[in-house]
């Protein structure tokens, strides 16, 4: 049942060199830079965005996930599901309005995979890019790169995804939408939905805690994805695998990694889902051509490359 | 009749290219200076350290450096400690040659946990 969450709002990544870090995130892939707050992270979005960023990026010593944030509907929602992850016997912690700069207040969890989350209600809508909302244009003509139109999901790798799943659909309303699942029944990889789009986050089991596998941007054509291919080796971008399809999704995608390692997807397509479908599932022998559907197999380094 | 070289312009800065040995291996590379180790194995076709993300993040390529002279870039900390870039343990991606080296790979593959910076101290949600 949905409990109004509505989508993924933001996730926050570790980049050893924020200048490297950006030259990737803005003139490669093409999401909008907005700001630089007073601790130096940088937050940027695609341009598709209402509102005000998707993305932030703070500079450390070690690349990864610090945290990914689902908006809800409103406050009252917010409160609600607040007390209701109390309840279920989550940590919660509060995070003040404008700790991220242009963001209302935050309440923060972590997921028995060990990854943080986060629910927002608020956050300044400065509206797409370029076009804004009354009589827009198709797409503002001075976007860069891969011209990436949205954050869209992750993909994270961790331990516990009986006890993700169940926080996640109890408390939050996710759906199952795809799942892997092996001879005796274990799911080893579980593709959630709180909209109609294939995955707002997706869980692949592995035995360390708390680790990313990628942040992914929609684009909007396999023609778009094709160029997103071009543009990484013009810039000699470390590749992953692609351009290919997934059989998971169907999604048309290829992989990357940023300046410090964490891996970046841009993808189009995708199936869509409701509420009343029922869990599509892969057996775990058919892996390979869940996740690459023209392969059919797994590259070592889809499953070990992880920050 | 004068003989006139190719006109390419003068480089500043003559590439080097030095000789790797990957010792647990028993495979050798080329590398020139301005490419890291893994960059030139790759080149090379070599397959002697696992390649990763390629961008100091991941720890798939970290090797031991045995002897010879390096420069580093930024590693990730979750991966390689102070302790061990002083010890010449150290990603292959983030390593540029100054002379030619003798490298150990893969042996490595140690389970300690990775320690990546912790971001707050909550608990799990537990039920």
């Amino acid at each position: 049942m949905r409990k109004g969450v509505m989508r993924p709002g933001h996730v926050q990544i570790r980049v050893l060199d924020i200048e490297e870090a950006l030259e990737h995130y803005r003139d490669l892939m093409g999401l909008i830079e907005v700001e630089t707050d007073s601790q130096g992270r940088v937050y940027l979005k695609g341009w598709t965005e209402v509102d005000k960023f998707s993305v932030v990026l703070r500079e450390a010593d070690a690349p990864g996930m610090d945290f990914m944030a689902f908006k809800v509907l409103n406050n009252q929602i917010l409160e609600q599901l607040e007390g209701e992850l109390i309840e279920y016997g989550c940590d919660v912690e509060k995070i003040p309005a404008g700790e991220l700069s242009g963001c209302g207040r935050r309440i923060r969890f972590v997921a028995p995979t060990g990854h943080s989350f986060e629910l927002f209600a608020e956050k300044e809508q400065t509206g797409r890019y370029g076009i804004g909302n009354h009589n827009p244009e198709a797409w503002p003509r001075d976007l860069k790169g891969m011209k990436a139109q949205r954050f869209d999901h992750c993909l994270l790798y961790g331990d516990d995804l009986d006890g993700t799943y169940k926080l996640f659909h109890e408390v939050l309303g996710f759906d199952i939408c795809e799942q892997v699942v092996d001879p005796d029944g274990n799911r080893l990889a579980q593709f959630l939905s709180v909209s109609m789009k294939a995955h707002d986050v997706a869980f692949i089991k592995h035995p360390e805690k708390n680790k990313f596998h990628h942040a992914s941007f929609f684009l909007e054509t396999w023609e778009d994805v094709l160029r997103a291919g071009d543009l990484i080796s013009m810039t000699d971008t470390s590749i992953d695998i692609g351009p290919t399809r997934h059989g998971i999704t169907h999604g048309q995608t290829i992989y990357f990694f940023d300046p410090s390692g964490n891996r970046n997807e841009v993808f189009c397509g995708g199936d869509a889902f409701y509420p009343d479908h029922a869990p599509i599932t892969w057996d775990a022998d058919k892996l390979g051509k869940a996740i690459f559907y023209h392969d059919r197999q797994l590259n070592e380094r889809f499953l070990t490359a992880l920050t | 009749m004068s003989i006139t070289k190719n006109s390419q312009p003068a480089d500043p800065a003559p590439l080097k290219r030095f000789r790797v040995w990957v010792a647990n291996r028993q495979q050798s590379f080329t590398v020139t200076s301005d490419q890291s180790l893994l960059a030139a194995m790759e080149q090379s076709g070599a397959q002697a350290i696992d390649v990763g993300c390629r961008c100091g993040g991941c720890g798939r390529c970290r090797i031991q450096v045995l002897h010879g002279q390096y420069e580093s870039k930024r590693m990730s900390r979750a991966h390689v400690s102070e302790h061990d870039e002083a010890q010449g343990l150290v990603l292959a991606c983030r390593i540029l040659a100054r002379s030619d080296l003798v490298i150990e790979s893969d042996q490595f593959q140690d389970p300690r946990q990775a320690t990546v910076e912790p971001n707050n101290n909550n608990e799990e949600c537990k039920q």
